[in-house]
């Protein structure tokens, strides 16, 4: 995956980090919290909301903290990062199975190759 | 050991009330999380890719079989059963809560532990010979030393805002099995020429982004100077350490930047007011403490059922030949438990692991446990008669890999699968590695050979000091790997030198191959390991072989 496929076929998603359990949420279109990618809101790569929304949770950081832009394309219709640092946070460690991926409400990246 | 006295108990419990207090004031938004963030730092609490991670001090990395029995059950109770032991002889929980933090600190108190100073611009907890107490190779132990400067350490306000984080290590034997090189500061327990105990402060050693070995600020300290002389360096470092650029904020970068002479100058000056200041009160205190380090009372038992072990299992006789190592005490010797079993996480334990050992350090050990920096646990005091029963316990378990010193006993850090800052993985190149070689067979043949990988550029995997070093980055979007030779971490501390351009994750394996293959087919004999062999032949023939083409050569 490169960023070739961002380029051509991108959306911006927010996320976030649980202030108590730390883990990693995504902005729903409710402007709900979900803790899975695939549940995100899709933001135009060009839409400036995107960006708005992570300077907004910067100012306020009572629920979720670390607030930042996740760039993902679609891929057979599910949002996936380009970046394989994000695929991590979306998915889990690769050496154990635990964290997102051991939750299997839904379906998760497929994890990175060594 | 030492344990706890009424003062250390009332401190921890005392700290962990004061962040019980933050936590709450954070979750009802009295605190920022710019104010809250290095109040949970100070409390070794992270965050990290998928959620907090905890860091828990084992000052010098010794534990008792009650403590380590505690953390077996912390990781339950609070985390998904099991730790990681790190580099710097400490444990992280990965998956803690932010509002369980102060029932872990809690937790932790009862059984004499804390996270102070795992994390945050202070005095780290300190670190020491995993051998120490019991090495045939050992002068003086180190641990007291250590204590001290722990007592000392924990909670000194002046060095509560250091310009950077700031590690000590001490080792008091032949051979430097505690990095005190790539330290901020080094201390070797030493002799005078009359045979006085003193020791040899080096400083301004460390690793991470610019890679440096300590240079040797005073030769010769005596005993009752230590404490005066530590503070004259630190309060030099904290007046003219860099604040201005936190990448040359590090005492390695004052000592290049002003030169060793002059540092050692100003350090000299310094000395002489802070020891006017100590009224021997420390020595008192270090007499003590010597006194809890003594030497356990080791019983001498018959031999007949290890010497008939030794003859009849070749599983046994490996373990022993690998992982166990010459003890003061002729009828005993100190025992490595790998956490390396071949295809596993480096350092990792499970709850149920950590009670085998508990029990095994409790029932043959003294009571005593090590974690060493090379994310193993040690039973340091073992007679051999004990030997069967152990590896017995430790076969059942899982327990028994006999690879230490050998290429899959790797140093990995948590790297992209846990760490925020991690550029690349570091456990599957370990895993990958490990299992490898085990299907090869290869590893006894191989000898002697220190692999060390880190996912990012700040080292806590000391790659920079690996015989082969893998330092994991970002390439384009994905990962590669890049190799350094001829590291070495002991008393002829080397940084290793970058070999040429990376690899990708999936050739990785293929390079490290080929060097260990280069390796068998150029050196002299069996007994010519691979630092010995890269160290009379220097990197041309590893680079060639890495890189055939002279195209490559020249890109690198």
């Amino acid at each position: 995956m490169t960023k070739a496929a961002f380029a051509s076929n991108g959306f911006l998603v927010v996320s976030a980090q649980d202030l108590i359990r730390g883990d990693v949420v995504y902005l729903g279109p409710d402007r709900h919290w979900t803790r899975h990618l695939p549940d995100a809101q899709l933001f135009d790569r060009n839409d400036p909301e995107a960006a708005a929304q992570v300077e907004r949770l910067a100012l306020d950081q009572s629920a979720v903290i670390a607030a930042s832009l996740v760039e993902v394309f679609l891929s057979q219709g599910i949002p996936r990062p380009w970046h394989f640092r994000e695929v991590f946070r979306a998915t889990g460690p690769s050496n154990r199975f635990l964290g997102k991926q051991a939750d299997q409400r839904q379906q998760e990246p497929e994890h990175v190759p060594l | 050991m030492y344990h706890y006295n009424e003062f250390d108990r009332r401190f921890v419990t005392a700290r962990s009330a004061s962040f019980r207090d933050q936590v709450a004031r954070r979750l009802d938004g009295s605190l920022s999380e710019d104010e809250f963030r290095p109040l949970r730092l100070m409390n070794g609490v992270y965050l990290l890719l998928h959620g907090y991670m905890m860091r828990i001090a084992i000052p010098y990395g010794t534990l008792s079989s009650r403590q380590m029995l505690g953390l077996a059950d912390v990781s339950e109770r609070f985390d998904k059963g099991y730790v990681h032991f790190t580099t710097r002889q400490n444990i992280q929980l990965h998956w803690p809560k932010l509002t369980e933090v102060p029932d872990i600190l809690d937790a932790l108190a009862e059984f004499d532990m804390h996270a102070i100073q795992a994390s945050g611009s202070c005095i780290r907890s300190v670190t020491a010979d995993h051998f120490a107490g019991a090495a045939a190779d050992e002068d003086q132990d180190p641990r007291p030393t250590a204590e001290l400067i722990r007592q000392w350490s924990s909670g000194h306000d002046e060095f509560a805002f250091l310009p950077r984080k700031f590690k000590l290590a001490v080792s008091g034997a032949v051979h430097d099995r505690a990095v005190t090189k790539a330290h901020d500061i080094g201390i070797r327990l030493v002799r005078d020429a009359a045979g006085n105990p003193g020791y040899e402060i080096s400083v301004g050693g460390g690793l991470g982004r610019t890679p440096m070995i300590a240079r040797v600020i005073r030769d010769y300290l005596a005993k009752p100077d230590l404490l005066p002389y530590l503070e004259a360096i630190l309060q030099v470092y904290n007046q003219i350490g860099r604040r201005d650029n936190k990448f040359k904020a590090r005492i390695k970068i004052t000592v290049h930047e002003t030169g060793i002479k002059e540092l050692q100058a100003m350090v000299e000056a310094r000395f002489l007011q802070q020891r006017a200041r100590f009224d021997g009160m420390d020595q008192q205190v270090l007499a003590e403490i010597e006194r809890s380090f003594a030497l356990p009372d080791l019983a001498e038992k018959p031999l007949d059922a290890f010497q008939t072990a030794m003859a009849e299992n070749g599983a046994f006789r490996s373990f022993i030949d690998t992982n166990t190592h010459a003890h003061k005490h002729p009828e005993h010797l100190i025992v490595s438990v790998s956490l390396k079993s071949h295809g596993a996480t480096p350092g990792d334990a499970s709850a149920a692991q950590m009670r085998l050992l508990a029990q095994l350090a409790a029932r043959y050990g003294h009571d005593e446990l090590r974690v060493s920096h090379e994310q193993n646990i040690i039973l340091p005091h073992v007679h051999k008669a004990d030997l069967p029963a152990v590896y017995g316990a430790l076969y059942q378990a899982g327990l028994a890999t006999a690879n230490i010193g050998l290429i899959s006993d790797i140093i990995a850090c948590p790297g992209m699968d846990y760490c925020d800052l991690a550029t690349a993985r570091s456990i599957p190149v370990a895993q990958a590695i490990a299992t490898q070689f085990d299907e090869l067979k290869l590893e006894h043949d191989i000898g002697p050979l220190k692999i060390k990988i880190s996912g990012c550029i700040n080292a806590c995997g000391h790659h920079h000091v690996g015989h082969i070093g893998i330092l994991g980055l970002e390439k384009a979007g994905v990962e590669s790997y890049q190799i350094t030779l001829g590291g070495d971490g002991t008393e002829d501390a080397a940084i290793g030198q970058r070999v040429g351009p990376g690899f990708a994750a999936d050739q990785i394996l293929g390079a490290i191959e080929t060097l260990v293959s280069t390796y068998l087919t150029l050196r002299l004999a069996r007994d010519e390991t691979f630092i010995s062999c890269f160290r009379r032949l220097g990197i041309a023939p590893f680079k060639q072989a890495l890189y055939p083409s002279k195209e490559q050569n020249r890109a690198a």
